[in-house]
Parts: structure tokens; sequence; C-alpha cells
């Protein structure tokens, strides 16, 4: 039996490899990815958390998750595909006309 | 299944929204108004359907909504100020042919999630609200889809959207393993106690998540480039609608579900908010470009309102709303006159080019003078008893400091606003313009926001009553 | 014993791909890590007892939204990606947040025992009958309104693609 606190600090350690990927990383969609990374250890934690306690709310919430990240991708390659149709770059940097 | 009728107005306004995508394929697509005026209607009845159950209480869906006082008054405010974006955009469409009726469905929708988000009692429907509203936002701001500095903004919203809301997510995993509940009414009764480092934890990426949202500093750095890249009429929802949405909900859950820490939470704000007002103002100071300065401002803003969270008093939490109108109308207001004075491509919006709006067109100058002055908190206008609100329920909550700092940058602000009128009235114009045809709706829009910055500014107390009754019904 | 041999074999490997994710200079093999990542995360899910959420992260993760992101950089030509610079100027910023995401996980680390106290966790719940039965029933009866919230959400989702990715609305 893996007591729960392995799993936290698992799911912690990836959200920031995910957060400190957002940051660094400079091309648009390997950001997006690091955001999906993020939202997957949340849904870590969640999981973990609904085996700990013995209810059931925790997985629930993994499925609306889910949901959200799916919307998220999918309007968020949506504006990638327009931007690109715009620039030709998917670099933050050379895309920036305003000041980023 | 009975308890939607707790949720009436949130269905009214997705069934218009999904109708409007339904009819607009049969619609001419360059001028037609039936979207906008459906819209228009939609909100309307979402009203009516608010003002027929007003004083309805009550707790549904397994404790995940909650009607109450709090919740009916912010659906009126985000209703009334959708209804106002809804008409002004009209024409602005037209102009640059983006007439189509996916803008006013996704509106609605975002409206939808808004008011989800102030009806909410549970972490999760908020999240799921603020990422509808969070995801039509982000399309909203790309509408325009050939103008590259448009989907750059919307590429820049969605990526820190996005970011802060795997941040928010994060806060609510650790409260729930913490309570076993995301329910506000669980959260307040577990979270009496002095905090543990994880619940702890979960608070402060909750706030980050709402920070991001109200554009609190330092996650304000969005801001100012969203702002000046989308359609001024995305600029304007996103400024006063989403904002309020965010503040409204930050308010219940932070007196709702998170009382019981508000000694944690009001030291973070503190910082955050005298942090918000500085770097909003001094940055504003020397903005050129009209819509970037007004983003600074509500930069800034957002900075008073967190006076008001600081307080962590009743008297707080109705000054919070009574600032979220006024803030709302001399925004309204302000950001129509950018739309009608900016010319094809969002065009026109520096500085310069207001040079001597005064002799050119009065009523326009007149009216943008009125709403600045009211940012500015200049007496007899709403953002002065905002204000003044805000300022005493900090003071009353012995917070003396905070009082200082914040008349400081009052002060501060007070230049770069009358800087813009000067610019107006003082100096003659450089060339001959056309006149500026003013359209139906953004003249109804213009009038609504100067009477109601004029008649909150004389008579506070009008709307301070129902803030007031909210506030007791909401929050106790 | 075997437990803990399964769930450090699959955290190193989580991490590992995880690692890679951002180490990659390509944005392809960056999202082959992440599917790799993602199938570990479904392995962990089994092992926590959520056998429809690990079905249903190897469905909509790894079979929609990767699959989504490989037809993206495809669509928008890899070439245009590869010589991108990947030094950037905030990899300071990220070096403070990192150390200071470290030091909370230490210190999670230390005062995780006291937190939590580790014990058998009530099993009623979860093994009483089938877990997707279990699932199923939650969300149609207490979860009931975000279920239906999250379809308002799809359905803006998808108007919001097609609104911005198409060619001639």
């Amino acid at each position: 039996m893996i007591p729960v606190q392995h799993y936290l600090v698992l799911a912690a350690g990836l959200f920031s490899i995910g957060a400190i990927g957002v940051l660094v990383k400079r091309n648009v969609l390997t950001m997006f990815m690091c955001i999906e990374l993020m939202l997957n250890a949340v849904n870590l934690t969640f999981v973990a958390f609904s085996r700990h306690l013995g209810r059931i709310d925790g997985q629930i919430f993994v499925f609306f998750v889910m949901t959200v990240a799916a919307a998220e991708a999918a309007v968020g390659l949506a504006i990638i595909v327009a931007l690109y149709r715009n620039r030709e770059t998917l670099n933050v940097d050379e895309a920036s006309s305003m000041k980023w | 299944m009975s308890d939607f009728r707790y949720l009436l107005p949130e269905v009214i306004l997705s069934v218009v929204a999904s109708l409007i995508m339904l009819l607009s394929p049969l619609l001419d697509r360059k001028d037609s108004n039936t979207p906008g005026i459906l819209s228009g209607l939609g909100l309307l009845l979402a009203t009516a359907a608010t003002l027929l159950t007003w004083r309805q209480r009550a707790l549904g869906f397994s404790g995940m909504v909650l009607i109450d006082g709090f919740s009916q008054l912010s659906r009126l405010l985000l209703y009334g100020i959708l209804f106002c974006v809804a008409i002004a955009a009209i024409d602005f469409l037209k102009r640059e042919q983006i007439n189509f009726g996916e803008f006013y469905a996704l509106l609605l929708f975002a409206t939808t999630g808004a008011s989800l988000m102030v009806v909410s009692a549970d972490l999760i429907l908020t999240f799921l609200g603020i990422e509808i509203l969070s995801i039509g936002t982000y399309v909203l701001a790309g509408f325009k889809r050939e103008d590259p500095r448009c989907t750059e903004a919307s590429l820049k919203y969605f990526l820190l959207g996005g970011f802060s809301t795997a941040f928010f997510l994060y806060g609510v995993a650790l409260l729930y393993g913490k309570t076993t509940s995301t329910r506000y009414q669980a959260l307040a009764t577990s979270l009496q106690t002095v905090p543990d480092i994880l619940t702890f934890t979960g608070l402060t990426l909750i706030l980050v998540g709402f920070g991001f949202k109200v554009a609190m500093a330092p996650f304000h750095v969005w801001t100012p480039d969203v702002y000046e890249g989308a359609p001024t009429p995305i600029t304007t929802f996103m400024s006063t609608g989403s904002k309020i949405a965010a503040v409204l909900a930050f308010v219940r859950v932070f007196y709702m579900a998170l009382e019981g820490l508000n000694k944690e939470w009001g030291d973070i704000l503190w910082v955050a908010a005298v942090l918000t007002m500085f770097l909003g103002n001094i940055a504003a100071l020397s903005q050129s470009n009209i819509k970037r300065l007004l983003a600074y401002s509500s930069i800034a803003h957002a900075g008073y309102l967190l006076i008001g969270f600081v307080s962590r008093s009743r008297f707080g939490v109705e000054a919070i709303l009574f600032y979220t109108l006024s803030y709302a109308l001399m925004n309204l207001g302000a950001f129509t006159v950018v739309q009608l004075i900016s010319r094809q491509g969002d065009n026109r919006v520096l500085l310069h080019d207001y040079v001597g709006l005064g002799t050119r067109h009065r009523w326009l100058a007149v009216s943008l003078s009125l709403f600045l002055f009211s940012l500015a908190g200049i007496p007899a206008t709403a953002g002065f008893m905002g204000k003044l609100f805000l300022f005493s329920a900090a003071a009353q909550s012995g917070l003396y400091w905070l009082v200082v700092l914040a008349v400081i940058n009052s002060a501060i602000a007070v230049y770069y606003y009358i800087r813009i009128i000067v610019l107006m009235f003082m100096r003659e114009p450089e060339a001959k313009e056309e006149t500026i045809r003013i359209p139906l709706g953004a003249l109804a829009v213009i009038t609504v926001a100067a009477l109601g910055t004029l008649v909150l500014g004389i008579f506070p107390t009008i709307f301070m009553q129902a803030a007031e009754a909210a506030t007791v019904a909401g929050i106790g | 014993m075997i437990d803990q041999i399964i769930f450090y074999t699959l955290a190193f490997i989580i991490v590992a791909m995880s690692l890679m994710v951002i180490l990659a200079r390509n944005a392809v093999r960056s999202a082959l890590y992440l599917i790799s990542a993602l199938l570990g995360f479904a392995a962990l899910y089994i092992r926590l007892q959520a056998e429809l959420l690990a079905g249903v992260q190897i469905l909509v993760y790894v079979g929609g939204i990767m699959v989504l992101f490989l037809f993206v950089i495809m669509l928008v030509s890899v070439r245009t990606m590869e010589h991108q610079a990947r030094q950037t100027r905030q990899w300071k910023a990220a070096v403070v947040i990192a150390l200071g995401v470290a030091a909370e996980l230490i210190y999670l680390i230390v005062r995780g025992g006291s937190i939590f106290v580790t014990k058998q966790p009530p099993d009623a719940l979860l093994t009483k009958s089938q877990n997707t039965q279990v699932v199923g029933e939650a969300l149609y009866s207490t979860y009931l309104l975000p279920f239906e919230i999250a379809s308002v959400l799809l359905l803006v989702a998808m108007i919001g693609a097609v609104v911005l990715a198409k060619k001639k609305i």
C-alpha cells in the first residue's frame, strides 16, 4: 500500500515541471502541452485523494477536468492555426507585435 | 430535475444562444440586425426571470447552487452590462465586416458561464462557469481572424488563462483532500482553525487563479496586450462583464467558503492590493494608446476593489458591490466612446487622435470627460462615491496605511485622466476630419452610462440599500 | 513490496517523460513524450482503483487530445518550428520558481506524515460494486448539474473552434 503523500509529492513534482515548461518554452504548442501536463498532475491529486478518502467525488472531478482539457485543446489549437495563417510563426517572441 | 427552475435565467440564455446559432445561416451575413436584437431580447428575458424570482432563496442540486439576494443582484448586474455590450457592438461588427451571429451566441454563452459563477456554491461548478466564460472570451478576443494583433491577443489570453486554470484546480484539489468536499458550506465548516501547510497552499493557488481573472498584480501582465489587441466591444466586455463576474465569484468563494481563513488571505491581499494599484497607475502614466491606458487603469481599479476584500467586513462587501456597478458604468461609457472614435481596423486609438476632439465632437468629448472624471474619482461622480465607500470600509477595519497608499494612488491617477481631457479641450485639432456618425445603440449606452455615473455620484443611497440587502442575504 | 516496485517504476517513467517534454527541441518529440507520460498516468489510475478513468484517460487524452496536437503540428509544418531558439530570457525566473517549488516539495515530504494519518483507506465505496457503476451513479445523480454544464462547455468550444479555424464563415 503506497501512502497518499507519495502520490501527492509525485503530482506536485509533475505540476511544477509543467509550470516551468510553460515559463521556459517559447513554442506555443509545447507551452500548451505543458499546461496539459499540469492538468494531469491535478487529476492525479484528485484520484489519489479519492482513493485515500474512499470517496468517489474525486474521480468525478477528473471527468470534468478532462472535459475542460478537451475543450481548451480544441479552442487553443484553433487559435494556433489562425495565428499561423496570419504570421507563419509559432515562436511567442517573434509573434509579438505588442510587447509581451 | 425540478431544481432547474432555480437556473431559469441561465437556461434562457443558453437556449437563446443556440437559437441564434440555428438562425444565423438563414440571415444576411452583412447587415442583419437580427442576432444582435435577439441577444438583447434574451438578456432582457433573463433579467425578467431573475426579477420574477427576486425573493427566492434556495439551495439546489445537492447543495451546488445557492440562490440568495447576493447572487440575484449579481445576475442583474451582469445581464445589464452584457445588454449594453451587445447593443453597442451591433454597429461595430458591421463596420469591421464581422457581423456574424456567432459573436452574439458566444457572448450569451459567456454570460451563462459568468452567471453560473455567481450562483454556484461548489468549487467545481464555479470552475466550469469560469471555463465557459473564458473559452467564450478567448474566441471573441480573436474574432477578427485576419487581424494578426487580434489573434495574438487571443493566444496570449488563452495561454495565460489555461495556466491560471491549472493553478485554480490544483488549489481545489488540495482543499478537497483536506475537507473531503468542494461545497462552500462544507468548506466553511471544515476550515475554521489555523491552516496547515496543505490548506494554505490550496488557498494561495485558488487566489492565483482568481488573481489572473481580475488582473491582480503580479498576474496582470496579460491585460494591456489583450485589451489592446481585442476588438473594442470585447475589450469592453472583458474589462466590465468578465472582470465583474470574477470579482463577484471571488467574493462568494472567499466570504462564504474560506471565511475561516480570512486572516491569511487578508494579509496576502493587502500586499496584492498595494502592488496592483501602484503597478497599474504608474504604467498608465506613460501610455500613448488609449486602449492600453484604460487597460492599466482597469488594473489599478482592480487594486481599489481588493481594498474591499482586505477590509473583511460586511461594509467592505457592500462597497465592492457599489464599486463594481460604478466601475462598470464608467468603463462601458469610456470604451464605447473609444469605439466610436476609432476607425475601421480598430485604428485611431492613440491619445494623439484625441487632440482637439472638444471642438469637433463636443458631446462625445464631454461624455468621455465625465467618464474620465469618474474614473479619476472627482466628487459628484459614481467613481468618487465608490472610492469613498471602499476607503471608509478599510478605515473602519483599521487599515489606515492601506487607505493612505490608496489615496496617493488616486492622486497619481488624476494626472493621466486629466491629461486626456486637456488634450481634447485645450488644444486645437491639427486637421479637419469628417463627422462621426453615432449609431443608436452606442448613443443609448453612452447616455445610460453617463446618467448612471451622475445619479450614483449624487444619490448613492439608491444602490447602496440594494447592496446592503444583498450582502446581508448572501454573506450574513 | 510489489506495490512499491510498480509505483516507483511508474513514477520514474512519468517524471522522466515529463522532463523530456520540456527538454526536447522538436514539438513532435515533445508530443510523443507527453503521450508516454499520459499512459503512465493511466497505469497509476488502475493502481488507485479508478479503472474507468484509466480507460477514459487513454481514449480522451491519448486518442483524442494528443492526436489533435499531432495533427496541428503537422498542419503548421514541422520545418518552421525546428530552427527555433530554445533559450529564453525567462530562464532565470524559471530557476527561481523551480527552487521555490522544490523547497515546498521537501516541506511536503517532511511534514506529510503529520498531515495525513497513513491508514488503510476505507474501501467500502470503491469496491462495493464495479467502478464504472459507482461513477455512473454519482454522475447522473449528485453531479447531474455539472454534467449538463459540461455539455454547454463543449458546445461553446465547438462553436469557437469552428469560428476561429474555418477558412470562410
